[in-house]
C-alpha cells in the first residue's frame, strides 16, 4: 500500500521548516505515517498528520523569529523581511529614482481615478430610470438655438398614438413658500408637470397616487405630490398625510401621493420637494387673434414605444410638423424642426460630453507620459544594477533570490505610490466637485469610484510587477561575465539599450506637446474673456430678486400704433413705486454707497425683455432691449454716459415727461451718424432720446452687445423687479438689512434670491475656468514629466561617457566644445519629439474648438510659443547634465580607468 | 552552570529519552518513547526546535544517516548525548531531587 501524507500540510510545513531541519523532519513523519496507515487506517493517520502539522506550526515560527536562530537567515519567511528591509534600503539609497517613481505612480492612480470618476458620474452611467434607453427629449430648434416646445405642438405629440408610448411635459423648476409662522423656513423646489410624466419615466408613487389629466384644468389642479425627503422632513414618514392640506402661497393643495426614494425630476436639477400638476388652459394654445403661441419654454420628454426606433420617432416629428405647417403657415414665420434625442444626451448635452471626453482624453495622455517615463527610469535603473546583480551572481546568489529582490523592491515602489495615489484621488474629486460649473448633472452624485480606485491601483501593482520581472528576468541571467563587464564601462551591447531610451524620450514629447498646446489654447482663451469689459462694474454689487405680487389678469397687448403709450395696470404701478421706495431705503444703510432698481436686463442675469423700436423713416418696430430703471441705476452700475443727461428726478416719477437712454449700440444701429440727442423715437409709445450710455452685456462676457433702451422706472409699470446696491465692503453682510427694509415696504412681495453679482460672474466663467486650470496643470504635469525624461536620459549617457569626455578633455578638447556637442546630440531628439507633437496637436486641436472664446484651434502663435517652451526646457534639461560632463576632471575620469 | 541554563522538563524529557534509547534515537523513537513514557504526543515541529537548540548548547551531538527507502528516501538525524548533557542531567536531577528532600510522594514533610 501506498498512502501518501496530505500534500497540503506536507508542503506548509516544508515551507515553514527551516530547510535544515526539513529533510528529517518530513522524514519522520512519512515513516509514523506510514506505520499509522497500517495500524489505524488512512484516515486516522491523515489527521493525524494534520495535527503534527497544526501543532508544529506555532513552536517552528516561534523558534524562527527569535532573533539570533540559527535557522532564521534560512527562512522564505524572514527572507521575505530581509528582502523588503533590502528594499527599503536600496530605494533610500537612489532618492531621486524613488521619488520621481512614487509621484509618478501617485499622480497615476490618483489623477486617473478622481477624473475618470467624475467623468463615470456625469457621462458614462445610465440613468436610473427603468428601460432609460428608450426615453427621449423632444427638443425644438428654432433660428438654429435649441429651445423648447410650445403647448400646441406638445398637445399634438401627445394625440399622435403612433410612436410614443406615454408624452409629458414640464416647467422649469421655480419655488414657493409654505404659508407658516415662521417666515424664515426655506422655500421649496416645486415644479409643475403633467399627468403621464410618470408612465414616461415608469415611476409608482410609494404611497397614495399621481396625478391624472383630469388634474390639468384649472378647477382641479390643487393637488400635490411630495418627495421622500420632503415627507420625512415635515411629516415624519406619516402614510396618513395622503388627502391632508398642503398651505402654500397662492393656495390650498392636497396632498395626493408620495414619490419613492431618490425619485427627483427634472433630472438636471437640485433635488425638487414637491411636483404639482401643470395646467394647460385651451388659450394657452393660441392667444386672441388666433394666433398660434410661440411661447417656447416646455420641456417634452416621452417613452418610445418598444417596437419604434429613434429614427422612426424621428420622421414622424418630422410628418407631424409638416402637417401643422401646411394648415398653419402663419405659425412658422421663420421655420423650426422638432428633434428626438436621448434623454441623456439631452440632459448631459453633447458639448458636456466631449468636453469631459476630451478630460479623459487628456488624463490618459498624462498618464501614457508618466508610464513611458517610468518605464524609461527603470531601465535606466536596470543597467546600473545589472552590474550590482551580476557581482551578486558572482557571488552565489541564486538566480530566485535575485528576482525576488527585485520585485519586493518593485512592489513597494508600487505599494507606495498607489497609497499616495488613493490619497490623491479623494481630495482631488472633492477638489474638483467645487470647481465644476454650477448645475452640471449629477454633480452632488461625484465621489471616488471605488471600483476603479481598485482597477487602478490593480493596474499600477501588475505593472509594477511585470516592469519589476523584466530586469529580474534579463539582469539574472546568468551572464555574470558580461554583466560585470558591461557595468564596468560603457560596452557596446548598450547600444539598443540607448537607442531605446532615446525613442521613449521622442514618444514623451510627441505626448506632452499636444497637452502643452491645449494648454496654451484654453489660457489664451480665458484671458481673451477676462480682458471683455462686461460694460458695468460688477464688484461690489448685491441684486436682490423682489418680484411684485401682482394680481393675475390679461397680458397687456402690445398697441399697433407704436408711437401710443403702453396701458399700465395699477398693480404694476405700485410695484415700480415700491420698488424706488426700497431703493431709496437701501441707500440710508450703512455701509451702501447706492442703490437702484432694475426690472429685467440685470447684469450678468442673461434675463431680458425685448421690446420694439420705431424711428420715423428708419426704422419700424426694430428688435430693441428694454429695461426700465431708476434714476440712480446708471451710477449704482458705474454704465458711464457719454453724452447728453440721465433722467431727472421730475422724469422718473409717474406722469413724468417721456425720455429714453439708448445705448452706443442702438446710436450705431439706428442713427448712422445723425445726432439722436433730442430725437423722438417710439419706444413703448413716443420718447425723447436724453442721453447715451455704454454698452452692457446681458449675459456675461461671452454675450453680444445689443441695442438697448433705458426707460425711467417710475413713469412706467414692472412685472418683475431687482433691487441693486453697490455697497463699500463685503456686499453679503447687507443681506440682513436689505431682506428686511423689501418686507417693510411691500410685504407681499416675494423674497427672492439675494446675490453678489461678482459670484454671479464667477458661475458665468466657471467651466472656462476649469477648463483652464486643468489644461493649464496636465500641461505643466506632462512638461516637467517629459523634461525630467530627458533630463535622465542625457545624464545617463555623460555617466557612460566621462571617461571618454575625460580622455578627449586631456587631450585638449574645452568644455565649451563638449557641451556643444552634447547639446548636438540632443537637438535632433527635441527636434523629432517637437515636430511629431505639434502633429498630433493639430489634428487633435479640434476636439477643443468648440471650448475656446475667439481662439481658433489652429492659432500660429499658440503653437510656435508653445513649441519655444518645449525645446527650451527640453534644452535646460540637457544642460543641467552636460555642464557636469563638461567639468570633468581629466585626472578623476583617466584615474577611474 | 547559572540558572537560565538550566534544563526544562521538556527538554529533560528529551534527554532522557536519548539515553533510553541509546544507538537508535531518531526523531521519530524520541517521540515514540516519551509518548510511551508519559502519554505526551508530542508535535515534530517541537521536537526539533528543542533539540536543535540542545545542539547549539553542546548538549547533544547529531549525525545524519545515510538515505532509507521506508522513509521515502529521506535520511535520519540520530542524536546522541555529549558530556555537557550528561551533566546538565546529572545538575537537574541533583536540583530536582533536592527539592523533594523531605517529602514525602504525597506531599508530607518527613522532618522539619
Amino acid at each position: 500500500m501506498n498512502v501518501k501524507p496530505p500534500a497540503l500540510a506536507k508542503a506548509w510545513l516544508a515551507w515553514i521548516v527551516p530547510s535544515a531541519d526539513r529533510e528529517v523532519l518530513l522524514g519522520d513523519l512519512a515513516e509514523e505515517f506510514a506505520s499509522r496507515v497500517s495500524r489505524d487506517g488512512e484516515r486516522a493517520a491523515r489527521r493525524w498528520y494534520w495535527r503534527q502539522v497544526r501543532r508544529s506550526t506555532a513552536p517552528t515560527l516561534v523558534e524562527r523569529l527569535r532573533p539570533g536562530s540559527r535557522s532564521s537567515s534560512r527562512s522564505p519567511l524572514i527572507g521575505a523581511r530581509r528582502d523588503l528591509r533590502d528594499a527599503v534600503r536600496t530605494l533610500r539609497a537612489a532618492p531621486s529614482f524613488t521619488l520621481v517613481a512614487v509621484a509618478i505612480l501617485a499622480f497615476a492612480t490618483g489623477a486617473g481615478t478622481a477624473i475618470y470618476s467624475v467623468v463615470d458620474a456625469v457621462v458614462f452611467r445610465g440613468l436610473p430610470l427603468a428601460h432609460a434607453d428608450r426615453l427621449v427629449a423632444i427638443e425644438g430648434l428654432s433660428n438654429g438655438e435649441l429651445s423648447g416646445s410650445a403647448p400646441l405642438d406638445f398637445l399634438a405629440w401627445r394625440a399622435d398614438q403612433t410612436v410614443f408610448d406615454a408624452v409629458a411635459t414640464s416647467f422649469d423648476p421655480t419655488s414657493v413658500a409654505r404659508e407658516t409662522a415662521d417666515r424664515q423656513a426655506r422655500r421649496l423646489r416645486v415644479t409643475a408637470v403633467t399627468a403621464d410624466l410618470f408612465r414616461v419615466l415608469g415611476v409608482q408613487p410609494q404611497i397614495g397616487r399621481v396625478f391624472t389629466r383630469d388634474n390639468e384644468i384649472e378647477a382641479n389642479r390643487h393637488v400635490v405630490l411630495l418627495s421622500d425627503t420632503f415627507w420625512r422632513e415635515q411629516f415624519g414618514a406619516d402614510p396618513s398625510v395622503i388627502g391632508h392640506a398642503l398651505h402654500l402661497e397662492g393656495g390650498v393643495r392636497e396632498i395626493v401621493g408620495v414619490m419613492p426614494p431618490g425619485f427627483t425630476y427634472p433630472l438636471d436639477a437640485p433635488p425638487m420637494d414637491l411636483w404639482v400638476p401643470m395646467v394647460l388652459n385651451a388659450d394657452d394654445r393660441s392667444d386672441r387673434n388666433g394666433n398660434r403661441l410661440m411661447d417656447s419654454s416646455l420641456r417634452v420628454i416621452a417613452r418610445l414605444k418598444s417596437t419604434v426606433t429613434l429614427a422612426q420617432a424621428q420622421s414622424r416629428l418630422t410628418q407631424l410638423a409638416a402637417v401643422e405647417a401646411r394648415e398653419h403657415p402663419e405659425w412658422f414665420p421663420r421655420g423650426g424642426t422638432d428633434t428626438a434625442v436621448p434623454l441623456k444626451t439631452a440632459i448631459v448635452g453633447p458639448v458636456i460630453r466631449v468636453w469631459m471626453l476630451v478630460l479623459l482624453g487628456a488624463v490618459g495622455c498624462v498618464l501614457l507620459i508618466a508610464c513611458v517615463n517610468l518605464a524609461n527610469l527603470f531601465l535606466a535603473r536596470a543597467t546600473v544594477r545589472a552590474h550590482e546583480l551580476g557581482i551578486r551572481a558572482a557571488l552565489g546568489a541564486s538566480r530566485w533570490q535575485l528576482a525576488r529582490g527585485l520585485l519586493v523592491e518593485t512592489l513597494l515602489l508600487a505599494a507606495i505610490g498607489t497609497g499616495c495615489g488613493v490619497v490623491i484621488a479623494f481630495v482631488s474629486v472633492n477638489g474638483l466637485r467645487a470647481l465644476l460649473p454650477p448645475g452640471l448633472f449629477r454633480a452632488d452624485s461625484i465621489a471616488v469610484n471605488v471600483r476603479v480606485l481598485l482597477a487602478s491601483v490593480g493596474a499600477a501593482l501588475t505593472t509594477g510587477m511585470a516592469i519589476g520581472v523584466a530586469p529580474a528576468i534579463t539582469g539574472t541571467r546568468a551572464h555574470v561575465t558580461e554583466a560585470l563587464r558591461e557595468g564596468g564601462r560603457g560596452g557596446t551591447s548598450s547600444v539598443g539599450r540607448q537607442r531605446l531610451r532615446t525613442g521613449l524620450v521622442i514618444a514623451e514629447l510627441t505626448l506632452a506637446v499636444p497637452l502643452v498646446v491645449g494648454a496654451g489654447l484654453f489660457l489664451f482663451s480665458f484671458a481673451h474673456l477676462m480682458a471683455i469689459d462686461v460694460g458695468v462694474d460688477y464688484h461690489h454689487v448685491l441684486a436682490l430678486d423682489v418680484t411684485p405680487k401682482l394680481t393675475p389678469g390679461p397680458r397687456p397687448l402690445r398697441p399697433k400704433d407704436p408711437m401710443a403709450s403702453l396701458t399700465v395696470s395699477p398693480d404694476q404701478a405700485r410695484a415700480a413705486a415700491d420698488l424706488a421706495e426700497m431703493a431709496d431705503r437701501a441707500r440710508a444703510l450703512p455701509g451702501v454707497m447706492s442703490a437702484a432698481a432694475i426690472d429685467a436686463g440685470l447684469p450678468l442675469s442673461g434675463m431680458e425683455f425685448s421690446g420694439g423700436f420705431t424711428l420715423p423713416g428708419v426704422a419700424e418696430d426694430a428688435p430693441i432691449r428694454i429695461s426700465h430703471v431708476t434714476r440712480e441705476y446708471p451710477m449704482t452700475l458705474r454704465l458711464p454716459l457719454l453724452r447728453g443727461r440721465l433722467f431727472s428726478p421730475a422724469e422718473d416719477r409717474a406722469g413724468g415727461a417721456p425720455v429714453v437712454l439708448l445705448n452706443v449700440a442702438a446710436v450705431e444701429r439706428f442713427f448712422q451718424g445723425r445726432n439722436p440727442l433730442g430725437a423722438a423715437v417710439g419706444i413703448q409709445g413716443g420718447r425723447t432720446v436724453i442721453g447715451i450710455v455704454g454698452n452692457m452685456r446681458v449675459g456675461g462676457p461671452e454675450s453680444s452687445v445689443r441695442p438697448e433702451a433705458y426707460l425711467p422706472m417710475g413713469s412706467a409699470g414692472i412685472r418683475y423687479g431687482y433691487l441693486v446696491v453697490r455697497t463699500a465692503e463685503r456686499p453679503l453682510a447687507l443681506r440682513g438689512p436689505l431682506s428686511a427694509i423689501v418686507s417693510a415696504v411691500a410685504p407681499d412681495a416675494k423674497p427672492g434670491s439675494i446675490e453678489s453679482l461678482d459670484e454671479t460672474f464667477s458661475h458665468l466663467i466657471a467651466e472656462r475656468r476649469l477648463s483652464m486650470l486643468l489644461f493649464a496643470l496636465f500641461g505643466v504635469l506632462a512638461m516637467a514629466i517629459a523634461a525630467v525624461g530627458v533630463y535622465g536620459v542625457v545624464s545617463y549617457l555623460v555617466e557612460q561617457r566621462t571617461k571618454e569626455i575625460g580622455v578627449r578633455m586631456a587631450l585638449g578638447a574645452t568644455p565649451g566644445r563638449i557641451l556643444k556637442e552634447l547639446l548636438g546630440h540632443f537637438a535632433w531628439v527635441l527636434g523629432a519629439g517637437v515636430t511629431l507633437g505639434l502633429l498630433a496637436a493639430w489634428s487633435l486641436a479640434r476636439f477643443i474648438a468648440a471650448f475656446l472664446f475667439e481662439v481658433p484651434a489652429h492659432a500660429v502663435g499658440v503653437y510656435a510659443a508653445v513649441s519655444t517652451v518645449v525645446v527650451l526646457s527640453g534644452l535646460f534639461a540637457t544642460l543641467l547634465p552636460a555642464r557636469r560632463a563638461a567639468k570633468v576632471d581629466p585626472l578623476v575620469a583617466l584615474r577611474a580607468e | 552552570m547559572t540558572a537560565q541554563d538550566a534544563l526544562g522538563e521538556f527538554e529533560q524529557a528529551l534527554l532522557l529519552a536519548i539515553v533510553h534509547l541509546g544507538e537508535g534515537a531518531y526523531g521519530v523513537a524520541i517521540r515514540q518513547e516519551i509518548e510511551h513514557r508519559t502519554g505526551r504526543d508530542i508535535a515534530v515541529g517541537a521536537l526539533y526546535t528543542s533539540l536543535g537548540r540542545l545542539e547549539r548548547k553542546g548538549y547533544v551531538r547529531a549525525t545524519t544517516s545515510d538515505p532509507t527507502p521506508d522513509r521515502g528516501g529521506r535520511s535520519k538525524r540520530y542524536f546522541t548525548l555529549r558530556p555537557s548533557g550528561v551533566a546538565a542531567l546529572k545538575q537537574a536531577r541533583v536540583r530536582h531531587d533536592r527539592m523533594w528532600a523531605g517529602l514525602s510522594p504525597d506531599l508530607r514533610r518527613t522532618r522539619s
